[in-house]
């Protein structure tokens, strides 16, 4: 008997430290996409049903553990006479069918509750449009009178980062151009699934600035685990500040430098795609000519981000990478609610810009991001995302130039 | 000599190359190569079945042998009557009559065959494993059940919702909510007669459900023939091949009789669900609705190259048809490049109709001019429109 307990010491402590480390593993202070720490209103819902839930079903998990456990322990095979078998018990049998169904019924009183609430949208405050597609997001902030005080009088496109006003009950139209997405800030709301030829709304309201990470929760293709998002939370005030860098008039590069090498690099490699909104060509002639970006020629989805504040954003390429060293990354996202739209509206400054990052994904993005099962793969003549443009790295120093001056 | 198994195998093994032959010179492409290899492989087989009850000689017992009299094939009992070979020609009837006639019939006759072959060989092969018919019987069953049983119930079921299904196509859109709310009641009713009355005969169970089944079945075959209520259908450009947008007041007033036909219109019932916007034709107005969106728009912001639903209302007397210009396309004509308006638009819509209109805007807004920005318009009513911003 001895030799058995302790051959089976070995597998129960393997066992039990496993166990340990599935427990412990729940327990990370920096978990950013935790949905147990809601930072707004929906949030707040969902995590005041789920909470009670949770307890209710943890303490009927362990009610029923134990009554295993006992049942094994104390009625264990001791070469005893088989007990008197019974057939049907009707009081027990009633209770222990009441019993769930009322749990259930109390469950599913306040879940209806919920969703209807979290379905709310008669009091909304401001609009923005969300458009997924492989692998990136798309948001456009329609002319409306919400968002802000005197509203947003220029439509504003952006990608890769949602930038809300705190305390502001937004409202998302979420939909998809390609396949089915998921779009999901755990900290603000629960999930919205983004359908092509659907428009699927979501509220949002962030209590204080900050950011608030997401991920694609629908598998959506080869890079959908770097399809990310974060929304950003700023207060009125700074929310005006962003609303009016994003519209303000398109600035040049200066003549005779390396952005505006950059610049003409843009025009010819970039903008067949990538719209920067105010950019101009002169012909010979002296006509000038927007640029004009036509990704429904070239992309699958019919789209690629609009670059024109590119250096607002803190990351680029479906909130993959990082615009911003470590070292500024982390003092903006730890930065106290006070200061934060401060150091966000800095946007990246040549002190804080993650060169390295940008100039890799110049030189090959699809070796960052897998987008083609085969190098620049074709879909009826049309690409999944981008392509490797083969850039020398004199191309790529004026690039990046150019694209630093995009704020 | 060769027995009676050695010719049957030698025989597939012969119609199988032939098979392989003739589908190897009709057929071509990877169905061709497909075949022969699949052909191939069965002549194979068959030739090592050939070869092993040539020498096994049907695994007969010599007459020489001690257990000649017992063993032998000549000693067995003759097979039981069967009804598989009687199905079996039913399905090379229905093969020949499907070749001739609807593809389905066809492949209808393929599976009666195939069921026919599995049962009848199950059915000859269990009654020679013993002496003893009884346990001959409960081994065909102990085999063929697990197959049979989960086949008749789905096939059961098929017959059923189809019958239902005639059943409701038969009744007129008002009626159908009726005959769900009778059969509900029905089922209920007799499952809580059921339910209470534990003591009622099975067979009184037995005969409620199976003149149930019959009713549904037969009530369906009836309305089947009878044909279904009409339903109408949408319009679409796979209809009519004239379609085109009407642009302005004139163009409509020199179309009067012109049934314009939808391009894009969604018949999806999901599509329905969720528009991204109502435009709503009132009292001669346009504006459109939005969730979210506080009171009447008059501008709407759709993603670039994202086919995006609309559903246009039309609350005014008289036919209107709501039109999306998206700006031009540049197309060379008799090789000359002209510039194509890009218009789509929903049919006539009478007072109080409505339809879900899929409008794309493959270019940003930046490409179009102030004075003719991309938008949604009614033909004929001047100045109304929605303008639509495209990012």
């Amino acid at each position: 008997m001895k030799t058995v307990r302790r051959s089976l010491r070995r597998p129960a402590l393997a066992l039990g430290g496993i166990a340990a480390a599935v427990v412990l593993a729940g327990c990370a202070k920096n978990a950013p996409q935790d949905t147990f720490r809601p930072a707004g209103e929906n949030a707040r819902k969902i995590d005041n049903l789920q909470r009670p839930v949770f307890y209710t079903a943890g303490i009927v998990l362990l009610i029923v553990i134990a009554a295993v456990v006992f049942a094994m322990i104390k009625y264990r095979d001791r070469g005893q006479e088989m007990p008197e078998q019974t057939h049907g018990k009707p009081w027990l049998e009633i209770l222990l069918t009441i019993i769930p169904a009322v749990i259930l019924l109390f469950v599913g009183v306040f879940t209806v509750k919920t969703v209807f609430a979290l379905a709310k949208v008669d009091d909304t405050q401001c609009i923005v449009n969300v458009t997924g597609q492989q692998w990136w997001w798309e948001y456009d902030y329609p002319a409306q009178a919400g968002c802000m005080p005197g509203g947003i009088t220029t439509p504003i496109v952006t990608s890769g980062e949602l930038v809300i006003p705190d305390q502001t009950k937004v409202l998302l139209h979420i939909t998809s151009r390609d396949v089915i997405h998921s779009f999901w800030i755990p900290r603000l709301n629960g999930k919205r699934d983004a359908v092509p030829g659907r428009d699927q709304t979501l509220r949002m309201e962030a209590d204080q600035p900050g950011i608030y990470t997401g991920q694609c929760t629908e598998f959506c293709g080869l890079s959908h685990a770097r399809m990310r998002m974060a929304a950003v939370s700023l207060n009125a005030d700074d929310f005006g500040t962003w609303v009016a860098n994003q519209t303000k008039a398109y600035a040049p590069a200066e003549k005779d430098t390396l952005a505006a090498q950059g610049e003409t690099q843009f025009i010819t490699n970039c903008s067949r795609c990538h719209q920067v909104n105010g950019l101009t060509t002169t012909d010979a002639n002296g006509v000038v000519t927007p640029v004009l970006a036509n990704p429904d020629q070239y992309e699958v989805s019919g789209s690629a981000p609009n670059l024109t504040d590119l250096m607002t954003r803190t990351t680029f390429a479906g909130a993959t990478f990082d615009l911003l060293t470590p070292a500024c990354r982390e003092r903006l996202y730890n930065a106290p609610p006070d200061q934060f739209g401060k150091l966000y509206l800095q946007g990246v400054t040549p002190e804080c810009f993650n060169e390295g990052e940008l100039r890799d994904w110049l030189r090959n993005a699809p070796a960052k991001k897998p987008m083609y099962s085969a190098e620049n793969e074709k879909l009826d003549g049309k690409y999944r995302g981008m392509p490797n443009l083969n850039l020398t790295e004199n191309q790529i120093d004026q690039l990046v130039a150019y694209l630093l001056e995009r704020k | 000599m060769l027995t009676t198994g050695s010719k049957l195998t030698l025989g597939g093994t012969a119609l199988s190359v032939l098979g392989a032959i003739v589908w190897g010179i009709t057929k071509g492409g990877s169905v061709g190569y497909v075949g022969v290899l699949g052909l191939t492989s069965a002549a194979a087989a068959f030739l090592l079945l050939f070869v092993v009850v040539t020498y096994l000689r049907d695994a007969n017992v010599p007459p020489s042998a001690p257990d000649a009299l017992t063993g032998s094939a000549a000693a067995q009992p003759p097979p039981t009557p069967s009804m598989w070979p009687v199905v079996a020609a039913f399905g090379v009837g229905l093969l020949v009559v499907g070749a001739v006639t609807k593809p389905i019939v066809f492949k209808a006759a393929i599976v009666v065959l195939a069921a026919s072959a599995v049962e009848w060989m199950v059915q000859a092969w269990s009654e020679r494993a013993s002496s003893d018919p009884a346990y001959n019987a409960s081994l065909r069953k102990r085999i063929i059940h697990p197959l049979e049983l989960p086949v008749l119930v789905a096939v059961g079921v098929a017959v059923l919702v189809y019958s239902f299904s005639r059943i409701m196509l038969f009744l007129s859109k008002s009626d159908g909510p009726y005959a769900f709310i009778i059969v509900g009641v029905l089922i209920v009713a007799f499952a809580f007669t059921f339910a209470a009355r534990p003591t009622l005969k099975k067979g009184v169970i037995v005969a409620v459900c199976t003149v149930a089944a019959l009713g549904v079945v037969s009530t369906g075959a009836v309305m089947a023939i009878s044909g279904q209520r009409t339903i109408t259908k949408h319009p679409t450009t796979a209809d009519e091949d004239h379609s085109q947008c009407l642009r302005d007041a004139q163009q409509v007033a020199s179309n009067p009789e012109y049934e314009e036909i939808e391009h894009r219109a969604s018949q999806h019932v999901s599509a329905k669900s969720n528009p991204a916007a109502k435009v709503i034709l009132e009292n001669g107005q346009l504006h459109a609705e939005v969730v979210g969106a506080q009171g009447p728009q008059v501008t709407l912001t759709i993603a670039r190259s994202n086919p995006t639903n609309i559903l246009f209302i039309n609350r005014d007397s008289g036919e209107f048809r709501l039109t999306a210009y998206a700006g031009t396309d540049v197309q060379t004509v008799n090789d000359t490049q002209v510039k194509i308006e890009r218009l789509s638009c929903t049919t006539l819509i009478h007072k109080d109709g409505e339809q879900m209109f899929t409008v794309a805007f493959p270019k940003s807004s930046a490409a179009a001019t102030p004075d003719d920005p991309y938008r949604l318009f009614v033909p004929g009513l001047d100045g109304q429109q929605i303008t639509v911003y495209v990012p």
